[in-house]
């Protein structure tokens, strides 16, 4: 790409450069769309925009006037009325003056603001998010697996199981989970109940790849059984349940074969998952939930000989491309907010 | 005896970890460095002389690195202004006074323009984005690839970076519109 080419590009994604350029770049511009994202940084530590159905509309005025109907609006104290809340249309109004409260208002008119050269405004409605600046709209380029580039909490999650995947699991780097393994030389057989190495594993990765948690093991939810992972995101209310199955064939310490799981193992972590999501949203309504089915697979062919020592790469990664199979009524990740897509990591075996 | 602290590498750092734990929800030490590096960039952008930045810079690790920035944040952590947690430091309530006193002080406010516009980039661009692109930088590749001390030079850095605010068009006073369009560019060159 040349220089010239990518400043085309600049001037025509750089929203920053772009709000400012529609108010002809006017000294006060700039620190207050700086504090106006500041805020909408705020308000998505509350809302999650991902798991929001309606309009989500956030403005300042140049002046601080109040262009909408004051009488209809609430003084916005506490964020934490925006988790879970189902308005079609959330108008919040922000003050550059930071001693008045910021302002609320639930499926009131709005577009009038789009017309005002007084306004700056920041619009966000079903995963699309921009600017109206001075009656100019100025779109948000997000490339990311985010729903807005001002909430990346679980981008970052989604960014950090994907190295896990390919940085620590799928040649066994991870030194935590390298002994889920009968034998780390051939990588053939996990050994017996490999599960509590493999959450160890997952949980010492997140809390040192990402920012402003608490990982715990082993979460209980008030079910008999505990979720096996919890991401905490402490400023930012909200969670990551995450359920660990394995695939394979793992051997007891006395050389007999023990548990072989299959794709079946999984749907029934889909199963699993559900239950927790359903009982995390009934103990902690309050906190933003989403859950995650990550299957670690070591499947290999031809592992029910007990003393196989080797495997050839044919055997060893025969299933290495393929990929989980879910019944229709399994899917949940099709169907409900917060179920994520299940991420499988295939675990290779080192071949002769 | 213990090293003596500089009084820009005490603020710079404790203002930098302010601002980026305030963002981010914790930072890296390395971030640090990184964005002081930043702020020296913008500072040259601004007409100051690069002789009057009071930091040198090498690069350890990928990342911009001052052995007074390094020294202040140990002090730091001492004295408990700075937290570790995990694999990331966080500033404690008393840094956060300190930093509020501090940068009312008419040497500090100054710096807190170039720290500040640095910083913002973190905020207004996705993060990993501007990490990205802040350490695909030529010039701490450069030293980089050279695997010695040489110490950064950010005179050739920041002609590019005000030939490409240039270019964009850019002709407010303002630091961060530049700081984000720079960010941009980085990331696009990084893309080749």
């Amino acid at each position: 790409m040349t220089d010239q080419s990518i400043i085309d590009k600049i001037r025509k994604e750089n929203y920053v450069y772009k709000i400012s350029e529609a108010f002809s770049h006017s000294h006060y511009i700039e620190p207050l769309s700086f504090k106006l994202i500041g805020f909408i940084h705020d308000v998505y530590r509350y809302l999650e925009p991902s798991h929001f159905k309606g309009k989500l509309i956030i403005y300042a005025t140049l002046d601080d006037t109040i262009p909408l109907d004051i009488d209809l609006s609430d003084k916005l104290y506490d964020k934490g009325i925006l988790i879970n809340d189902g308005s079609d249309i959330i108008v919040l109004q922000y003050f550059n003056n930071e001693s008045q409260c910021p302002l609320i208002w639930k499926n009131t008119q709005y577009t009038s603001l789009l017309n005002s050269n007084n306004v700056i405004l920041y619009f966000y409605e079903n995963m699309i998010e921009c600017f109206h600046a001075n009656q100019i709209k100025i779109e948000i380029f997000n490339s990311f697996l985010s729903a807005s580039i001002y909430a990346l909490q679980y981008h970052a999650l989604q960014e950090a199981l994907n190295r896990y995947k390919t940085e620590k699991i799928s040649c066994s780097s991870c030194s935590i989970f390298d002994k889920s393994w009968s034998d780390a030389k051939t990588r053939i057989f996990f050994k017996n109940k490999p599960e509590e190495v493999m959450q160890i594993s997952i949980k010492e990765f997140l809390s040192s790849a990402l920012r402003g948690v608490d990982v715990v093991r082993e979460y209980t939810l008030g079910a008999s059984k505990p979720v096996d992972v919890r991401v905490y995101w402490k400023e930012a209310n909200r969670a990551a349940l995450i359920e660990l199955k394995w695939l394979g064939q793992s051997k007891r310490e006395d050389g007999e074969l023990s548990q072989n799981y299959s794709n079946h193992r999984a749907c029934e972590g889909l199963e699993q998952l559900k239950n927790y999501l359903d009982l995390a949203y009934k103990d902690t309504p309050t906190c933003i939930s989403k859950g995650y089915l990550l299957v670690i697979d070591g499947r290999r062919k031809g592992t029910n000989i007990k003393s196989l020592s080797s495997i050839n790469a044919y055997d060893g990664l025969f299933y290495k491309g393929t990929e989980l199979d879910f019944s229709k009524a399994n899917k949940y990740f099709d169907t409900i907010v917060g179920f994520e897509r299940p991420i499988r990591m295939f675990a290779e075996p080192i071949c002769v | 005896m213990e090293n003596l602290i500089t009084p820009e590498a005490f603020f710079d750092t404790l203002s930098l970890g302010h601002k980026l734990d305030s963002f981010l929800d914790g930072f890296k030490i390395e971030e640090i460095f990184l964005f002081s590096y930043f702020s020296s960039i913008l500072y040259l952008h601004d007409g100051k002389p690069l002789s009057e930045w009071p930091h040198k810079y090498t690069v350890a690790k990928s990342y911009p690195f001052s052995t007074q920035l390094n020294e202040a944040i140990n002090r730091h952590l001492q004295n408990g202004l700075f937290e570790n947690k995990n694999d990331f430091f966080l500033i404690s309530g008393r840094g956060v006074d300190e930093f509020n006193k501090f940068k009312e002080l008419s040497s500090f406010a100054g710096r807190e323009k170039y720290l500040n516009a640095a910083s913002s980039t973190s905020i207004l661009v996705p993060y990993s984005k501007t990490l990205r692109a802040l350490l695909s930088e030529p010039e701490i590749k450069k030293v980089e690839d050279l695997d010695n001390q040489s110490w950064l030079l950010q005179s050739d850095i920041y002609k590019k970076f005000s030939e490409i605010s240039l270019l964009v068009g850019i002709d407010s006073e303002s630091l961060i519109i530049p700081a984000v369009t720079w960010i941009d560019y980085l990331y696009e060159k990084g893309k080749e």
